[in-house]
C-alpha cells in the first residue's frame, strides 16, 4: 500500500479535474465527487500509516530537470512526520468536505468551491509527500494559489477581493524569503533532497554564517505562510473566505505548513543557534502579541484567526526551543481542535445567517445542543485542561520552553496560555451563555454539520492521547532516525501549572462575562488607550500601509513620470528634433537661386579656410 | 616682364565682379552676363599661365577656346530659357521665380 | 530525414504568401483557413525538427551552407542549422504564429494584407532563430520590421501612426548599430585572417575570435566595443531600460494578433541575439561585461514593475510585465552558470507562452468590455467567467506559479545568479535578493490589477457579455496547456537545452 502512498493526493486532483469540466453540470452533486475522493484519500492515508508504524518507508524519484551536471528530481517519499500529516489533512479535509455541503448549499458556484477544495486538497497532500524541499515548495506556493481562490471566493464582496490578494501577496514576500533560502541551500548542498541536505548540514558542509542565513530565509518562508509577526496581517482578513475554509486552510492545514516546514528542515535549524532562536522569538513574541489582539475583538471568526496566529506562535516556540515533537505534536492536536471551533463557529453563522459579531450572539446553549458543547470540548481543548488534546501538546510546549531555559519565553508561554484561555471561555460565554441578542432565532443545524463537529470533538479530547508521558507513543514515531534531542513531557509542576493558569483564565472570563462580577468594559474605561490599541491590532495594517504600500505606489508613480516625461522624452526629442530641424532647414530652401549661391560659396570658403588652417598655411 | 600674380590680380577681380553680379543682380540678362563676366576671368588666368607660367605651353590657350565655346552655347541656351520663362510668367526678375524651394 | 528541412521551413509560409496573393480578397474565409493552414503545416514541420533533434550532440544540427556571393574578400553564405538554443524558439515561433492567426479572426478589415504581412513576418523570425551567416540572420531580422510595422500601422488602434513608426525607427536604429557592428566584426575578423577565406559565418567568427593568436588584431579594446555595440543593438529589441519606449506604446497600439507575437517572439530575438552572437563570439567579452548586464537585468526587473504597478490600462501593465520579464533573461545571463543561461532561454520560451496569452486575454476582453482602463471593469467573473478564469491563470503564470513554465525559469536564474562566480560579478547575490524583491511587486501588480478586474462588483453595464467562443478556447488551451507542460515537466525542454549551455559555456574557460 505504501508504494500508491502517490495515490492519496491524486483522489482530490481527479475531483478536482471533473469538477472544472463537468461541475456546472453537476451542481450541488459536485460534494459527493470531491467527498468520496477525499474519503477514498483518508482511506488510503491510514492503511499508508498503519505501514509506516510497521517500519515501512518508501521513496520514488524521477529526473525534473538537469542543468550542467546537476539533476533536480521529484517524486514522493513516505515519512514518519509525513505519515501523521497525512492523516490530519485528509481527515479534517473530509469533515470539511461534508461540512460545506450543508453550509454552502444555497450557493449558486458550489461546484466550484468544491473543485478549489479538490486542488487545495490535492495541493497540501502534495507538500507532505514531498521527497525534497523544493517540491514541498512548489506545493507551498499551490496552497497559497488555492488560498487565494477560495479566500476570494465570493469574489464580488470588496472586502473578499481585498482579503484574498493580502493574503497571497504577504506570503509572497516570505516565499520570496524561502526561494532564496532553497536556492542558497542547493548551492551550498548540490541536492534539494532531504536527506542530502540533512547529512550535508550535520557534516557540517555548509559554513555556519551560511547555515544561519539559509534558515533564516527559510524561516522567512514559514513567517508568511503561519502568519507570524510581522507578517501575519493577511490571516485575519482572510477569514472573508467561507467559513469551513477558514477551518480547512486558515487553521488547520495550510497556516500549519510554516510549522511543518520547520519540522522537516529542523536540522538547518539545529544547526544554527541563532536561527533557532530568531525562531523561538518570533514564536513567543507572534503568540503573545495575537493573543492581545483577541482579548478584544468581537468578531466570532478573527477572534478564532487570532487565536490561530497566537497558537501557531507557539508551535514556533516549541520548535525554536527545541521541543521538536512538542511542536508537530500541538500542529496535530490543534488542526484539530481549531478546525472543530471553526466548523462550530461556522455552525453558528450558518445558524444566525451569516452574523458574525458575538455582541449579537448569546444564549446559544439552549438554542444549539451540539454545536454548543463540541464547541465547549474545543475551547477546553484550545485551553489546555486534563485530559484533551490541547492540555498534552501544550504541557509539552511548557516544557520545552522551560528547559530551553529562557525565562523570557517561559514567561511569555505561561501568559500565552492564559490569555488564551480567557478569550476562548469570553468567547464562549459571550456567544453560547446568556440572553439571545439577536434577531434571527437560530436552531440546531442538520446532521451533516453535527457529524462532523462530534467526530472533530471526539479527536480533540483523544488526540492527545498519542503521546502522553506515560505513553510516549508519537515521540518515538517522529523521533525515529532523527538527531533531535527533547522528551516532550516535564515534571509534574508544569503540568499543574498548565492547569492552573488555563483555570484562571476561564475563571476570569466567567467573572467578566458569564457571572458579571466585573464589569465587561472593565479594560476599556480603566486604560482606553491600550484597549484602542488592541481594538486596531497595534495599527499594523495603516503603518503598513503607510511605510510600504504608499511609498512604492508613489515610487510607481514618480518613475512613470521620469519615463514618459524624461526617457521616452529624450526618445520624442530626438524624433521631433529630427523633423524640427528638417523642417527649419527646408525654410531656408526659399527658391531664391541668388541665395543659394551665395550659401554655397560661403560655404565653399569656409571649406578651404578650414582646409587651410588644418595644412598650417594660415594661422 | 609684367609678374604673373598681375594677371591673377585681374582674373581675380573680374571674377568677384561677375560674382557679385549673379548673386546680387535681379535682372536675368543681366546675370547672365555676369557669368560670361565669371568666365572671362577663368580665361585670363588660363591665358596667363599659358604664356608666362611656371610650366608655359599651349594647353591652356587651347582651354580658353573650348571655354569661348561653351560660354557661346551657355548664352544661346540660356537666353532660350529666358525666353521661354519670359512667355510664361511675364518676367525676368531673379526674385519672383522661386519654384525650386520646399 | 528530409534533406534541407529547416529551408523548406522557411519557404512554406513564403509561399504560403504568395498563394494568398493569387486569391481575390473578397474571399476572406479562404485567405484565413489558407493562413492559418499555411502556419498549422509550419508548426507540424518545426515539430517534426524537434521529434528529430538529437539531444545527445552539442554540435549544429540540420545544417546547410550555400554559397550566396562573393565579392573578392566579401563573402556571404547562406547558411543554417539549429542547436539547443534555437530549437526551443524555433518551435515557440511557429506555435505562438499559429495561435495567433487564430487570435486575429476578429480582423475584418483589409485581411488579405493582413495574412500576408503575418506569414512573411513568421517567415523572417524562423528565419533570424536558424541564421547562422551574421549577413543572413541581419536579412532576416529587418524582414520581420517591416511586416510588423505594417500591422500597427494599419490594423491598430488610436495612436497608431505614432506608435507604428515609433517601433520601427527605434528598433530600426537598433537594427542600423548592429549592421554596422557586424561589419565591423567581418572587418575585423577578416583582417586577422589576413583577408584569406574570410565570410559572415557565426561559427567561423567564433573560432577566429576565440583564437589566441589573433590578439594583436582583435585587442581588447576592439572586442569589448564590437560586444557594447552589439549588446545595445540587442538590447533595443529586447528591451533593456532606458531602450524600452517603443515597447508599451507598440503593445498598446498593435492588434491582438501583433502583440501575441512582438511580446511572445519578436523580444525573443534580442535575447537569442545576445546569446547567440555576443556571447557565442565574444564570450570572453560578455563574462567582462557580466555586472553591467546584471545591473540592467534587475533595473529591468525592478523598473518594469514598478511601473506596471501605476498603469492604468490593462494592455500597458501586462507592456510593462514584459519588459520587468525581460530582466530575468539578463539575470541569467549575467552569472554565466549552466542554471542560469539555461534559466534565461527558459525565460525566453516561458515568457513568449505566458505573455502572448496576457495579451491574448486582454484583447479578448477589451473586445467585449470595448475598454482596457483598469478603473472601469470590475465583477468580470461574473459575466465571462471563463475568459477571467483564463485571465487569472495567464496572471498567475506571469507572477511565477510553481507548476507553470515561469517558476521554472526563475528558479534556474536564481539558482544561477546565487551561484555565479565572485570573479564574474561581485555581489552576484545582492542581485539576487534585489530581483527577490522584483518578484513580490510582480505579484502585487498583477493581483491588484485582478482585484480590480476580474474581482469585485459587476459593473452594469458589461452584464451578458458573451463569453468565451469556440475558436477562442484554441489559443487559451494551447498556450496555457504548454506553459504548465513545462511547468509540470521542464525536463522536456532542459533536454534539449542543456547540452548547447554547457558547451557555450565551456568557451569562456571557467
Amino acid at each position: 500500500m505504501i508504494q500508491n502512498a502517490w495515490l492519496i493526493p491524486v483522489f482530490p486532483l481527479i475531483a478536482f479535474i471533473i469538477l472544472l469540466f463537468f461541475g456546472r453540470a453537476l451542481k450541488e452533486k459536485a460534494s459527493y465527487v470531491g467527498i468520496t475522493a477525499l474519503a477514498l484519500s483518508f482511506i488510503l492515508a491510514v492503511l499508508v500509516l498503519f505501514e509506516r508504524i510497521g517500519g515501512e518507508t518508501y521513496t520514488y524519484v524521477v529526473k525534473w530537470i538537469g542543468f550542467g551536471e546537476s539533476t533536480i528530481t521529484m517524486g514522493y517519499e513516505v515519512t514518519a512526520l509525513n505519515a501523521m500529516m497525512l492523516i490530519v489533512v485528509t481527515v479534517v479535509s473530509l469533515l470539511v468536505h461534508i461540512f460545506s455541503r450543508e453550509y454552502m448549499r444555497e450557493d449558486d458556484r458550489i461546484h466550484v468551491f468544491y473543485s478549489y477544495l479538490g486542488l487545495f486538497s490535492f495541493s497540501m497532500l502534495g507538500l507532505v509527500l514531498a521527497p525534497n524541499v523544493l517540491q514541498l515548495f512548489i506545493f507551498w506556493e499551490l496552497v497559497g494559489l488555492c488560498s487565494y481562490l477560495l479566500v476570494g471566493f465570493w469574489y464580488f464582496k470588496p472586502e473578499a477581493a481585498a482579503a484574498a490578494k493580502k493574503a497571497f501577496l504577504t506570503t509572497r514576500i516570505g516565499d520570496v524569503g524561502l526561494l532564496i533560502g532553497l536556492v542558497l541551500l542547493f548551492n551550498a548542498v548540490g541536492s534539494f533532497e532531504y536527506s542530502a541536505v540533512y547529512s550535508a548540514v550535520e557534516a557540517g558542509l555548509v559554513g555556519d554564517t551560511m547555515v544561519t542565513i539559509i534558515a533564516i530565509c527559510i524561516f522567512l518562508g514559514a513567517v508568511g505562510k503561519s502568519a507570524q509577526f510581522p507578517l501575519h496581517v493577511w490571516l485575519p482578513d482572510a477569514m472573508e473566505g467561507p467559513t469551513p475554509v477558514s477551518a480547512l486552510i486558515h487553521a488547520a492545514t495550510m497556516v500549519a505548513a510554516g510549522v511543518y516546514l520547520v519540522g522537516v528542515m529542523y536540522p538547518v535549524f539545529l544547526a544554527s543557534s541563532t536561527a533557532m532562536t530568531v525562531v523561538a522569538y518570533t514564536g513567543a513574541i507572534t503568540a503573545i502579541f495575537a493573543a492581545t489582539i483577541a482579548l478584544v475583538n468581537t468578531d466570532i471568526k478573527r477572534i478564532l484567526a487570532y487565536s490561530t496566529i497566537s497558537q501557531l506562535g507557539y508551535m514556533m516556540l516549541a520548535l525554536g526551543t527545541g521541543g521538536y515533537v512538542a511542536g508537530l505534536f500541538h500542529l496535530m492536536t490543534h488542526a484539530f481542535f481549531k478546525a472543530l471551533l471553526f466548523l462550530g463557529a461556522g455552525s453558528v453563522i450558518f445558524a444566525l445567517h451569516h452574523r458574525q459579531d458575538i455582541r449579537k450572539m448569546g444564549g446559544l446553549w439552549k438554542r444549539m445542543k451540539v454545536t454548543s458543547v463540541t464547541f465547549l470540548i474545543g475551547a477546553l481543548a484550545i485551553a489546555g485542561i486534563f485530559p484533551l488534546a490541547g492540555f498534552w501538546s501544550k504541557e509539552g510546549i511548557l516544557a520545552a520552553a522551560w528547559e530551553g531555559g529562557d525565562m523570557f519565553l517561559f514567561i511569555i508561554a505561561v501568559v500565552t496560555a492564559f490569555m488564551t484561555a480567557f478569550y476562548m471561555f469570553r468567547l464562549f460565554f459571550k456567544a453560547f451563555t446568556g440572553e439571545f441578542r439577536g434577531d434571527h432565532e437560530p436552531h440546531e443545524n442538520t446532521k451533516l454539520m453535527t457529524i462532523p463537529l462530534t467526530v472533530l470533538a471526539i479527536l480533540a479530547v483523544a488526540a492527545g492521547f498519542v503521546n502522553t508521558p506515560f505513553s510516549l507513543g508519537l515521540e518515538t514515531f517522529l523521533t525515529d532516525g532523527l538527531h533531535v534531542g527533547h522528551q516532550a513531557h516535564g515534571e509534574l509542576w508544569l503540568a499543574v501549572l498548565s492547569i492552573a493558569v488555563a483555570l484562571a483564565g476561564i475563571g476570569l472570563a466567567w467573572a467578566m462575562y458569564g457571572k458579571g462580577a466585573i464589569r465587561e468594559d472593565f479594560l476599556s474605561q480603566k486604560v482606553p488607550g491600550v484597549h484602542k490599541l488592541l481594538l486596531n491590532k497595534y495599527y499594523l495594517d495603516e503603518l503598513y500601509q503607510k511605510v510600504f504600500v504608499s511609498p512604492t505606489v508613489a515610487i510607481g508613480k514618480f518613475f512613470w513620470e521620469v519615463d514618459r516625461l524624461f526617457i521616452d522624452g529624450i526618445v520624442n526629442f530626438v524624433g521631433r528634433a529630427t523633423r524640427g530641424s528638417g523642417r527649419a532647414f527646408a525654410k531656408r530652401h526659399d527658391g531664391q537661386l541668388q541665395t543659394y549661391g551665395l550659401v554655397t560659396i560661403i560655404g565653399g570658403l569656409v571649406v578651404i579656410a578650414v582646409a587651410f588652417v588644418l595644412r598650417g598655411y594660415i594661422g | 616682364m609684367v609678374s604673373i600674380t598681375l594677371f591673377l590680380a585681374l582674373g581675380a577681380i573680374l571674377f568677384c565682379i561677375g560674382l557679385y553680379g549673379v548673386l546680387t543682380r535681379r535682372h536675368l540678362v543681366i546675370v547672365l552676363a555676369c557669368v560670361e563676366l565669371m568666365l572671362n576671368a577663368v580665361n585670363i588666368n588660363l591665358v596667363a599661365f599659358s604664356s608666362i607660367g611656371p610650366f608655359a605651353n599651349v594647353t591652356g590657350q587651347v582651354f580658353t577656346l573650348f571655354v569661348i565655346s561653351v560660354a557661346a552655347a551657355e548664352v544661346a541656351v540660356g537666353l532660350a530659357i529666358l525666353i521661354a520663362l519670359y512667355r510664361n510668367r511675364d518676367s525676368i526678375d531673379v526674385i519672383k521665380h522661386d519654384l525650386l524651394r520646399w | 530525414m528530409i534533406p534541407n528541412i529547416l529551408t523548406i521551413l522557411l519557404m512554406i509560409p513564403l509561399a504560403g504568401a504568395v498563394l494568398i496573393l493569387t486569391i481575390p480578397k473578397e474571399n476572406k474565409n479562404v485567405i484565413r483557413s489558407l493562413a492559418i493552414g499555411t502556419s498549422i503545416v509550419a508548426l507540424i514541420v518545426s515539430i517534426v525538427v524537434w521529434g528529430a533533434f538529437d539531444r545527445s550532440i552539442t554540435g549544429l544540427q540540420f545544417a546547410q551552407l550555400v554559397p550566396w556571393f562573393d565579392l573578392g574578400y566579401l563573402t556571404i553564405n547562406y547558411e543554417i542549422g539549429i542547436d539547443g538554443l534555437s530549437m526551443p524558439l524555433l518551435l515557440l515561433t511557429t506555435f505562438v504564429t499559429t495561435l495567433s492567426l487564430f487570435a486575429s479572426l476578429s480582423i475584418k478589415e483589409r485581411v488579405k494584407e493582413f495574412y500576408i504581412s503575418s506569414l512573411v513576418l513568421l517567415t523572417g523570425m524562423l528565419g533570424v532563430f536558424v541564421a547562422l551567416d551574421m549577413f543572413l540572420f541581419f536579412l532576416f531580422f529587418e524582414l520581420t520590421l517591416i511586416p510588423m510595422f505594417f500591422i500597427i500601422g494599419i490594423w491598430g488602434g488610436k495612436a497608431k501612426d505614432y506608435a507604428a513608426f515609433k517601433f520601427l525607427v527605434y528598433t530600426g536604429l537598433g537594427s542600423g548599430i548592429m549592421f554596422i557592428t557586424f561589419i565591423a566584426m567581418y572587418y575585423f575578423g577578416a583582417k586577422a585572417m589576413y583577408f584569406q577565406d574570410t565570410s559572415f559565418s557565426i561559427v567561423q567568427l567564433a573560432e577566429v575570435f576565440a583564437n589566441p593568436a589573433n590578439e594583436n588584431v582583435l585587442t581588447s579594446a576592439v572586442r569589448g566595443g564590437l560586444f557594447l555595440a552589439l549588446f545595445v543593438a540587442f538590447a533595443i529589441k529586447l528591451p533593456v531600460f532606458p531602450f524600452h519606449t517603443w515597447l508599451p506604446n507598440a503593445h498598446v497600439e498593435a492588434p491582438t494578433a501583433a502583440s501575441m507575437i512582438l511580446a511572445g517572439i519578436l523580444l525573443k530575438m534580442g535575447g537569442y541575439g545576445l546569446i547567440r552572437i555576443g556571447i557565442g563570439i565574444l564570450p570572453d567579452q560578455a563574462a567582462r561585461f557580466a555586472t553591467l548586464i546584471a545591473v540592467l537585468g534587475v533595473v529591468n526587473i525592478i523598473y518594469g514593475a514598478l511601473l506596471a504597478l501605476v498603469q492604468t490600462d490593462l494592455k500597458r501593465l501586462v507592456a510593462f510585465s514584459s519588459i520587468s520579464h525581460m530582466g530575468i533573461v539578463l539575470l541569467g545571463i549575467a552569472s554565466f552558470t549552466e542554471s542560469g543561461l539555461q534559466g534565461a532561454i527558459f525565460q525566453l520560451v516561458s515568457h513568449g507562452f505566458i505573455s502572448a496569452l496576457l495579451f491574448f486575454m486582454v484583447g479578448a476582453i477589451y473586445e467585449r468590455t470595448k475598454t482596457r482602463t483598469i478603473s472601469e471593469m470590475g465583477g468580470l467573473s461574473k459575466s465571462i467567467p471563463i475568459l477571467a478564469g483564463f485571465m487569472l491563470a495567464a496572471a498567475m503564470a506571469s507572477v511565477g506559479l510553481p507548476g507553470l513554465s515561469g517558476f521554472v525559469s526563475e528558479l534556474l536564474a536564481f539558482i544561477g545568479i546565487f551561484g555565479a562566480s565572485a570573479e564574474i560579478i561581485p555581489a552576484a547575490k545582492a542581485f539576487g535578493v534585489i530581483a527577490g524583491l522584483g518578484i513580490i511587486l510582480t505579484a502585487a501588480y498583477l493581483l491588484w490589477a485582478m482585484q480590480r478586474t476580474t474581482f469585485g462588483q459587476l459593473d452594469e453595464k458589461f452584464s451578458g457579455l458573451p463569453d468565451a467562443r469556440p475558436l477562442e478556447y484554441i489559443p487559451m488551451i494551447g498556450l496555457f496547456g504548454l506553459s504548465l507542460l513545462i511547468g509540470i515537466y521542464p525536463n522536456i525542454l532542459s533536454d534539449v537545452i542543456n547540452i548547447t549551455v554547457i558547451d557555450i559555456l565551456s568557451k569562456i574557460g571557467g
